[in-house]
């Protein structure tokens, strides 16, 4: 079995290692910008400054998660490994990212609404889409064989994307207390000073970068636990 | 599922995590007593660190994890495949 995403089974290494040094490199000047260069809110204070990390992290969520749905979709279509290992990938690490954000976010609550969670719209959808991408994986570890076990991920990884658009739109289509978009294409114009905007975007920017070197060491794994199968197989027919 | 005991280095590395961990939540415990009162914007310095801190240990720790995984795996394959060469050539 073998994956051709990002290298071989030993390749790919220069591929991760350049995105890893040019996601560190773009995070070190991020955390300079954030720190230095983005002026403070008025209202909220320092703590404010969690935005550069709390929406680049919701983003890269809903990248993750699209990834998902596009490989699910790949995977039924074609029927290739490497479609459900992107997707498979992307799921673990969407999920680590939503987690940052439901955790990132609750931080954030605390200090500026008085507390650090409310069942308020944008949160719960949110909470949602976590528990799915959840159950994707755990559909994934439980399934009788691994062959059922991704056809049934694909599926789910296509219905629960469905959750996504439903997250973005909440704080338009009910009344809520989570601010509204800053950016996307839902965002008000001018709702961030040019300054706080081009700092988010960059680090945005970083997040993606970050998201994609963890994507390709994941792949690695994957590659490396294919030909664990392969060998095994190998020393049972020998 | 086989369990995997903590290396020396692994070892120190998790208690300094554990530990940085620890302190972040006695910041925000503490911030978060003095967040009702507090009229000062910049009271919510803990709240920031918390933010920063959490989300670097989590990125550090699936990092740890996928590194230890692929090294584990690429051990396993070698082992295997040692024992495969040594079965081919006892029956050569």
């Amino acid at each position: 079995m073998r994956s051709v995403l990002i290298g071989g089974p030993d390749g790919g290494f220069a591929v991760r290692t350049a995105l890893l040094l040019a996601a560190a490199s773009t995070m070190i000047l991020n955390l300079a910008l954030i720190y230095f260069w983005v002026p403070t809110e008025q209202v909220m204070g320092v703590v404010q400054r969690g935005m550069y990390f709390h929406v680049p992290l919701a983003y890269v969520a809903f990248l993750a998660f699209f990834i998902v749905l596009a490989g699910s979709v790949m995977y039924l279509w074609k029927g290739s490994e490497k479609w459900d290992a992107l997707a498979h990938s992307s799921a673990e690490i969407g999920v680590l990212f939503t987690t940052l954000v439901l955790v990132t976010g609750a931080i954030w609550a605390k200090p500026v609404w008085g507390v650090w969670w409310t069942w308020d719209s944008r949160l719960t959808t949110s909470t949602i889409l976590w528990l799915m991408y959840i159950a994707y994986l755990m559909l994934r570890a439980y399934a009788p064989s691994p062959q059922q076990g991704a056809r049934y991920a694909a599926v789910m990884g296509i219905v629960a994307f469905v959750n996504v658009p439903i997250v973005y739109y909440a704080t338009i289509l009910w009344r809520t207390v989570h601010p509204g978009m800053v950016v996307g294409p839902a965002a008000e114009s001018g709702s961030l000073d040019p300054t706080m905007r081009s700092a988010l975007l960059f680090s945005t920017l970083t997040f993606t970068l970050l998201f994609a070197y963890l994507v390709s060491e994941r792949l690695a794994i994957r590659r490396a636990f294919d030909s664990l199968v392969s060998v095994r197989y190998q020393e049972r027919i020998a | 599922m086989k369990i995997h005991r903590l290396t020396g280095k692994a070892r120190l590395l998790a208690a300094f995590l554990a530990m940085l961990l620890w302190l972040v939540f006695v910041g925000i415990a503490s911030a978060a007593g003095n967040a009702q009162n507090a009229s000062d914007p910049e009271s919510n310095l803990p709240f920031l660190f918390a933010i920063y801190t959490i989300t670097w240990l989590a990125f550090f720790a699936y990092a740890f994890y996928m590194t230890r995984r692929q090294s584990e795996l690429n051990r396993e394959i070698q082992e295997l495949r040692r024992i495969l060469e040594q079965r081919e050539q006892r029956d050569a």
